[in-house]
Order: C-alpha cells, then sequence, then structure tokens
C-alpha cells in the first residue's frame, strides 16, 4: 500500500520531477521509460491492493437503539413521507399532536428526515421521535435536552417559595435573557409573595425585564402597580349625563404624569405625545375597568364622538389580549370588523383571539356575502391561523367557483380546514381549468391530512 | 410477475422527485377512470389539461405508456398507477381499446424480432473474422495513441493535466477508434483529476488498470480464451446475446440488490442474482437509452425461475437470461466479510477489469471512525462505505445487526439493500 501511495505521487507531479520508488518484489515492466513504468507499476499495485483488502478491525459499531416502550405508527409511514416529501409541516404537526395524545411515535425510516425539523418544532415533535429518535439525535450529535424555559418551569412548579430564593440569589449573575426566562416563570402560580422580587425586576436594566415583570405586575389587582394603574386610569372616562343625553370625555394624561416604569407604546402615525400617554396606561389597566355598567356597544359609541377614540382603541386591544378578557376580544373583533371604513384591517390583531363563536359567525357572514366584506373576512382568517370548523371550511371551498385568486389562499387553507370538507371538493369545476386545479390541490390536501390522521385510528 | 411492493415501485422512479409525483398521483381522486388485468394496469390521470393523460403500464415486462409531455421514464402517472396496483387498490377490468391496441402491438413487435433474429442468416465466420479483423486494427492505432498521451500525462504529473477536457478529447479519439470501453474510461479519470482529496491515489489506479488493459488489448492472441472475452469486452466489444454458446444455467434466482446508473445518457440497471441451488453468482445488465424502458428488470427481493447463459469471461459473472418464471423469494443468509473478499480477490485475480463484487454481509451493523463510515460483520471487521449517508439505515434499524448486500470496488462498499429479517 505504501509503495502504492508513492508511485501515485510520483504520478501526481508527474515522473519529470519524481523519482520513482524500486518495486524489488515486482519484474521489470514497461521499459525503460519511467512513466511507462510508472503506469504499469500502478496497474499491478492497485489491482495487488485491491485484490488484497482485508477490512480494518479498528471500527467499533455504534450503540444500538434502546427498546422503543410506546407504539410505532407504522401505518403513518406512507402519507408522513409524503407530507414530509412536500415540506407540508403543517400538516406533520396536526399528525404530531394527535400521535402524542395517542402516545405513539414515528415510524423509524421517517427519523432522520424528521429530525431536522425537531429543533424548530421542538414542543411538538419531540414526543413523538420516541426513544429511537433520541438515540439517533444523540448520535448525531443534536442537542435535544430541555430548553431553560422548561427547566424554569418545572423548578417555579416544583417550590414556588425556593423558586424565588433561587432567582434572588442567582439574578445577578445571569445574563439578561436568562433573567427574563425565569422572571416570566413567576407567572406560574402567581402570588403576592411574588410582589417583592417582581418589584426588583422592573427596576432591572434591560427593557425586556422591566416589560416582563410589568405584565405580572399589573395581572393581580392586588399588587401595588395594578393599584396605581388603576388610579392613573381613574380620570381617563368622564361621562357627562345631561336631561337628554349621555356623553363621554376622554381626558388623556400627560406622559410626565405617568410613573417611570411604564413602557412606552411604540409610535403611531398620527398620535400625539398625550394620546400616546393614553395608550400606554389603557394597554395595561383590565378592559373591564372602562365599563362598569352600561354596555359595551354603547362605550364603543361614545367613545368614538371623542377626539381619542383611536388611542382609547389601540390601548384597549392590547389590554384585551393582555388579559385575555374574552368578551371585550369579541366585542372589539366585531367592531373592528364591522367599521372598516374607520379601523381598516385592525381586526387582523384580534382574529386570532376571537372565540370560535364570534369568528365562525362573522367569518360565514363574511364568506356567503351576508354582511362583512369577503376579501377582509379571507384576510382575518389568514390571520387568526386556526382550525376552521366544518361549516366555514365549506364555505370557504365554495367560494372558488366565484373568484380566480383563490389557489394560494385556499391551499394554505387547507392546512387548517377541517378534514371532513374534502366531501365538498367531489364535483370537478369543467368550466374552468384553474378552479379545477384549485379543487384538485385542495382535495389532494385533505386527503393526505385525513390520510394521515387515519393511520393513527388503530392505535387510539 | 408477482405484484410489485410499494417499495420496488420508488425502485422504478428515475428520481426522487419523479417518485414523490407518482405518489401524489397514487390518490383515487388523481384518476378519473382506472383498470388492470393480469398483463397491464391502465388509467385516465386527471392533469391540468382539458384531457386526462392516458397511462398504461405492461405488468409483465414493465412497460410503460402514457400520453403525458413528460420524458421522465416511467412518468409520475406510470408510478402513480404502479403504486395503486402495488397497494391492490386497482378493481380488475377488461382493457380499454387504446390501452388492448398497445398491448397487441407490443406483442406484434415482439413476435416481429423473434422471427427477424431467427431469420437473418450468421454472418459467415470468414466475414466475421475479416470484420473483427479490420476493426481491431483500427483499436490497436487507437490505443497507440492513447499510451503516448498516457505517459505524456504522466511525464508532465496529473497536477499539470487537470483539464477535463483534453481527457474528453482523447476519448472521442477513442470512440472513433471504435474502443468506446476505453473511451468511457478515459473520461472517467478525466473527471475523477482533482475531485476530493483523495483522487491521486484513485486516478493513479486507474491509469494503471487502464494501461494493463491496453497492454492485454495488444496482446490479445496470446492470452487464454476467457481473458481474451474480458480485454475485449473492457475495450468496447460487447458480445451479442446470440453469440452466446455455453450451456444455460437452469435454476431459481433471487435478486439481492440492485442498483440504478446513468452514465453518457445511457441508464444501466445492474442486478446481482443468487442460484438457489448452487449459490452462484449472476450479474443481470439491462441498458436503456433516451428514457426508453428496460427489456427486463429483476426487482430486489423478488425471485425467477430462468435459464441463465454467462457471457464469456476469465471469471463469468453477466448473465443473459431466457424462459423466466416468477418463483417466490426465498432470503438467505449472508456472510462474513472475509469471505465476502475472498471472493472478490478470486475475481480480480482472474479478471482485473471487473469492476465491482457483491458481497453479502450477515449480521453487518455500522460504525464510524472521524467522519468516514464502515459496515461492520460479526466477526469486528469493516469495510469503508461508498460516501453516502447511512443515517436512514442506522435509524431504520437502530443498528442492530442486520443483513446486507453490497457491491465492493475494492475501495468502498456500495449497500444495495438490507434488511432486519433473518435470512435463513
Amino acid at each position: 500500500m505504501k509503495t502504492f501511495n508513492e508511485v501515485a505521487s510520483v504520478i501526481q507531479v508527474g515522473t519529470q520531477r519524481a523519482t520513482l520508488p524500486s518495486v524489488d518484489f515486482l519484474p521489470e515492466t514497461g521499459g525503460e521509460k519511467p512513466e511507462k513504468r510508472a503506469l504499469f507499476l500502478a496497474g499491478t499495485l492497485e489491482l495487488m491492493r485491491r485484490a488484497g483488502v482485508v477490512g480494518i478491525d479498528s471500527v467499533k459499531p455504534l450503540p444500538t437503539a434502546p427498546q422503543e416502550n410506546r407504539r410505532v405508527a407504522e401505518a403513518s409511514e406512507v402519507p408522513l413521507s409524503e407530507a414530509l416529501d412536500k415540506k407540508m409541516t403543517p400538516v406533520v404537526l396536526e399528525w404530531a399532536a394527535k400521535a402524542k395524545q395517542l402516545r405513539a411515535v414515528l415510524p423509524p425510516a421517517l427519523l432522520t428526515a424528521i429530525l431536522s425539523l425537531v429543533k424548530k418544532h421542538r414542543e411538538e415533535l419531540l414526543p413523538v421521535i420516541g426513544e429511537r429518535g433520541l438515540w439517533l439525535a444523540q448520535l448525531q450529535g443534536l442537542e435535544l435536552s430541555p430548553s431553560e424555559d422548561e427547566k424554569f418551569a418545572v423548578k417555579r412548579t416544583e417550590d414556588p417559595a425556593a423558586y424565588r430564593e433561587w432567582l434572588t440569589a442567582e439574578s445577578e449573575a445571569m445574563d439578561w435573557k436568562e433573567r427574563l426566562k425565569a422572571v416570566k416563570q413567576l407567572q406560574i402560580q402567581l402570588s403576592i409573595h411574588d410582589e417583592p422580587i417582581l418589584e426588583v425586576a422592573l427596576k432591572d436594566r434591560r427593557k425586556e425585564v422591566r416589560e416582563a415583570a410589568l405584565e405580572l405586575l399589573t395581572s393581580q389587582a392586588s399588587f401595588k402597580v395594578a393599584h396605581e394603574l388603576a388610579m392613573l386610569a381613574a380620570p381617563i372616562l368622564n361621562w357627562k349625563k345631561s336631561f337628554l343625553s349621555t356623553s363621554l370625555i376622554i381626558e388623556a394624561p400627560e406622559r410626565s404624569e405617568l410613573p417611570k416604569w411604564l413602557p412606552k407604546s411604540p409610535e403611531i402615525d398620527g398620535m400625539g405625545p398625550k394620546a400616546m400617554a393614553l395608550i400606554d396606561v389603557v394597554s395595561y389597566v383590565p378592559p373591564s375597568t372602562w365599563v362598569t355598567n352600561g354596555s359595551r356597544e354603547k362605550f364603543f359609541e361614545h367613545m368614538s364622538k371623542s377626539d381619542y377614540h383611536r388611542a382609547m382603541l389601540e390601548g384597549l386591544i392590547v389590554a384585551a389580549v393582555r388579559f385575555k378578557d374574552q368578551p371585550w376580544l369579541d366585542a372589539l373583533y366585531e367592531l373592528l370588523v364591522s367599521r372598516t371604513d374607520i379601523y381598516k384591517f385592525k381586526g387582523r390583531a384580534l382574529a386570532a383571539y376571537a372565540s370560535p363563536e364570534m369568528f365562525e359567525r362573522i367569518a360565514l357572514k363574511g364568506l356567503r356575502g351576508v354582511e362583512y366584506q369577503s376579501d377582509l373576512i379571507v384576510q382575518m382568517i389568514i390571520a387568526s391561523k386556526r382550525p376552521l370548523s366544518f361549516e366555514l371550511s365549506c364555505a370557504l371551498i365554495d367560494t372558488l367557483k366565484t373568484s380566480s385568486s383563490s389557489h394560494v389562499i385556499l391551499t394554505f387553507f387547507a392546512l387548517n380546514m377541517h378534514v371532513d370538507a374534502i366531501s365538498r371538493t367531489e364535483v370537478p369545476i369543467e368550466e374552468h381549468h384553474v378552479f379545477e386545479d384549485t379543487r384538485l390541490e385542495v382535495r389532494n390536501i385533505l386527503s393526505l391530512r385525513k390520510r394521515l390522521l387515519s393511520s393513527l385510528d388503530s392505535l387510539a | 410477475m408477482p405484484r410489485l411492493t410499494p417499495e420496488q415501485v420508488i425502485a422504478l422512479a428515475p428520481d426522487a422527485s419523479a417518485a414523490s409525483a407518482g405518489r401524489e398521483l397514487a390518490s383515487p381522486a388523481k384518476w378519473a377512470s382506472i383498470g388492470e388485468n393480469d398483463l397491464a394496469a391502465w388509467g385516465e390521470a386527471k392533469g391540468s389539461g382539458k384531457n386526462p393523460y392516458q397511462t398504461a403500464v405492461d405488468l409483465k415486462d414493465l412497460a410503460y405508456k402514457c400520453s403525458c409531455p413528460s420524458r421522465k421514464l416511467p412518468c409520475k402517472h406510470a408510478l402513480g398507477l404502479l403504486f395503486r396496483h402495488a397497494k391492490s387498490e386497482i378493481e380488475p377490468g377488461t382493457p380499454p381499446t387504446w390501452v388492448q391496441d398497445w398491448l397487441d402491438k407490443r406483442a406484434e413487435r415482439s413476435e416481429q424480432k423473434a422471427e427477424k433474429a431467427a431469420a437473418t442468416p450468421a454472418a459467415s465466420p470468414a466475414d466475421a473474422e475479416k470484420r473483427t479483423e479490420k476493426r481491431w486494427s483500427k483499436i490497436l492505432a487507437g490505443i497507440e495513441e492513447c499510451e503516448s498521451f498516457l505517459e505524456d500525462a504522466v511525464s508532465q504529473g496529473l497536477y499539470a493535466s487537470q483539464s477535463a477536457r483534453s481527457w474528453d478529447q482523447m476519448a472521442a479519439r477513442m470512440v472513433d477508434a471504435q474502443a468506446p470501453g476505453i473511451a468511457t474510461r478515459l473520461k472517467r479519470i478525466g473527471n475523477a483529476i482533482g475531485v476530493g482529496e483523495t483522487w491521486g491515489p484513485t486516478v493513479a489506479g486507474q491509469l494503471g488498470n487502464l494501461t494493463l488493459l491496453l497492454e492485454a488489448a495488444k496482446r490479445i492472441e496470446t492470452l487464454p480464451e476467457g481473458l481474451k472475452a474480458d480485454v475485449r469486452t473492457a475495450v468496447g466489444i460487447p458480445f451479442r446475446k446470440e453469440d452466446l454458446s455455453g450451456e444455460p444455467v437452469e435454476d431459481v434466482w433471487d435478486v439481492l440488490g440492485s442498483s440504478i446508473e446513468t452514465e453518457d445518457r445511457i441508464t444501466t440497471c445492474r442486478s446481482w442474482l443468487q442460484a438457489r441451488s448452487t449459490g452462484k453468482w449472476a450479474l443481470h445488465l439491462a441498458f436503456s437509452a433516451a428514457g426508453q424502458p428496460f427489456d427486463f428488470q429483476p426487482l430486489t427481493g423478488t425471485a425467477f425461475h430462468a435459464k441463465a447463459q454467462y457471457y464469456p469471461s476469465a471469471y463469468p459473472l453477466r448473465v443473459n437470461l431466457t424462459e423466466i418464471e416468477p418463483q417466490p423469494f426465498q432470503p438467505r443468509k449472508g456472510g462474513l466479510i472475509a469471505e465476502g473478499l475472498e471472493f472478490a480477490a478470486d475475481v480480480w485475480a482472474q479478471n482485473p477489469w471487473a469492476e465491482r463484487v457483491p458481497i453479502p454481509i450477515t449480521a453487518g451493523s455500522f460504525g464510524r471512525k472521524e467522519s468516514d463510515w464502515f459496515v461492520i460483520d460479526s466477526a469486528g471487521r469493516a469495510l469503508p462505505l461508498k460516501a453516502e449517508d447511512p443515517w436512514y439505515l442506522v435509524a431504520l434499524f437502530g443498528n442492530q445487526p442486520i443483513e446486507i448486500v453490497g457491491e465492493w470496488n475494492g475501495s468502498s462498499l456500495n449497500v444495495l439493500c438490507s434488511s432486519d429479517d433473518p435470512w435463513t
């Protein structure tokens, strides 16, 4: 082998520059020309090398995979591999959610393909890769250990008091990202005992940490910060009642009147400093603060007459999401969708938060042309990213015959549609090829999803 | 022919995208009509055009017909049809006229071919000898040029002759000299120079092997018959099926592994078969040009009774198959790496131009040394794997010992198939 490599080196650099090694164990071949002799030697030695290979003994086999304790979803292999080939990650994640419930794991043939997705979709896919997936990830050097968030969450859940002590002792040594994650986990079993540590965090040198602390300090009325904000909010709304009517006057605060720990909202075009200060306060106050008696609809009506109605609305949207106030989320969503003349596409911000009933009612009316603009509704459905009911899915498929721009949108929706809506795609659209292609595409996606989900039925 | 499995259908696909598209077309919604009988499967695939594509597959010979514009063979529609056939999703039926016409024409052409072959008078031995002599003198002239080209390259060093173009030009000259086998080797060398970290020894080995071939070709008259046949084949004068004269070996042949490769627009399907009663190896080669179907493509995991006539060689391996009758596949046990290497050494000692040799390994597992992958047998002996990602196999079998069949070229093993079932 050594002699062959020496001959190969001579061939690489040329016999004009290098001398061939002497090879005693072979007869003189190739005549006197060194290049000819080099070629013969290479041929003979390579043949000897090839025929003389015995393999090597120094390679250790990789360890074998551990036993899989959970059931392997064998029947999912073909449809799942189809979804992976087509890079339909949402479909794979949908399957993973069901497989996780059934404590089923991926067929091993798909592990290498799925591991490339695990880093990005760790929470959804890690539970379905099974023992073999974890073993393979370890062999491939993939870091799949729990994230800091998860470790902190476990710590907090186990013993909130010990967590507080640990955070107090360690926070100085943490970098700001760690501090942020650690403070956020105080939301688990949040109590009045957490107030001191959150107030310290409210003075943190990083804005992100301060905001996370404020988020928690405003979430419970018993906290001093929440109380202080409620006091700040109290003079904002002034109801004036006369004999014939009631009117609402909104008094926006000056920024200088607000505490330093209250963060400034991002600038909005056309809003002055007082309007921005109003948004800052309203967005951190529970929306229920504003309407103690009377309906929200009446409140909106009065609010719309104020110069500060846009600022008030901006603050309310953020607050409704922040405090997860479902009646307010629904009321605001309905308001924003019905008044596109004023609010344009602002409802998109709430599309994902409206209750299913509210969302569906508005979407169906819009798609059927009863109320609302259908293009606006389509935008809302896209923004919501929520699974669509059977009825809504059917209504969407029915729009296919009327809109030529719906190919991309509909195939996108097909990932969220109810799989039983496939029945709505049975009739070919003969009059238009483009629509027919879309119908087939939607049908294929729904069919794949249906096959994938039903492939788990035997494990149920 | 036994019903194909979905894995075998994937193996038929010309590339991964065709396989994927074919799988997509396996959905019932994609077919306006579909049917099959013992001879063929057919269907009308809905496409973007107004009319559906008419697709048919001859299940006996695996030939395809489709009215779609794709040049891939089989196209995605034929693959979709085969996937549905593999999953037994097609209802039996009577072929429509367009399918029956196609099948009739195929049968007619096959008959005509057989008749023509029977009717063509064999060239007189004297004429054949004259023609071979004429061709051989052309080849010898080409060889002389080729030798001085190689000597120049080695004299200057390969670093100085890294242009693949000059190698291609020499290869073209060898095509003119009617030595396409030499031309192919020259092109491979030209393409390998400077590629990868270990190109030096690889190319030196290829150059040396080619030099031995050129020398042997010059002295062909002095060589024993078997080796003479190997030189002739390696130079590029293949034997015709009709010229094979040895006694055929009649046996049941298990297809243990196959691979498909494309070089110079010719696609070759290499299938390794093993005789059930004697364990004798046989290599079946099927060729296809410009996307035409293979005449016969043995699929891994299938078996058939056939008469195998070996092509002349110092170590005969390649066969021509006739009277093929499907049989159930019978898995078998492989062996140790050392046994496979011994077989390889035996083949190369007799035919230095044999490129690859099959090695069946029992209880094989995978291992790594730095970035290189190896297959390891139960005795702890390891062989390097072809530079390909074996993670799929590791994941699939959890690195439990499995049966492996690979092709060994002296430097790396290309895994053709593997199984976690004990091959008894």
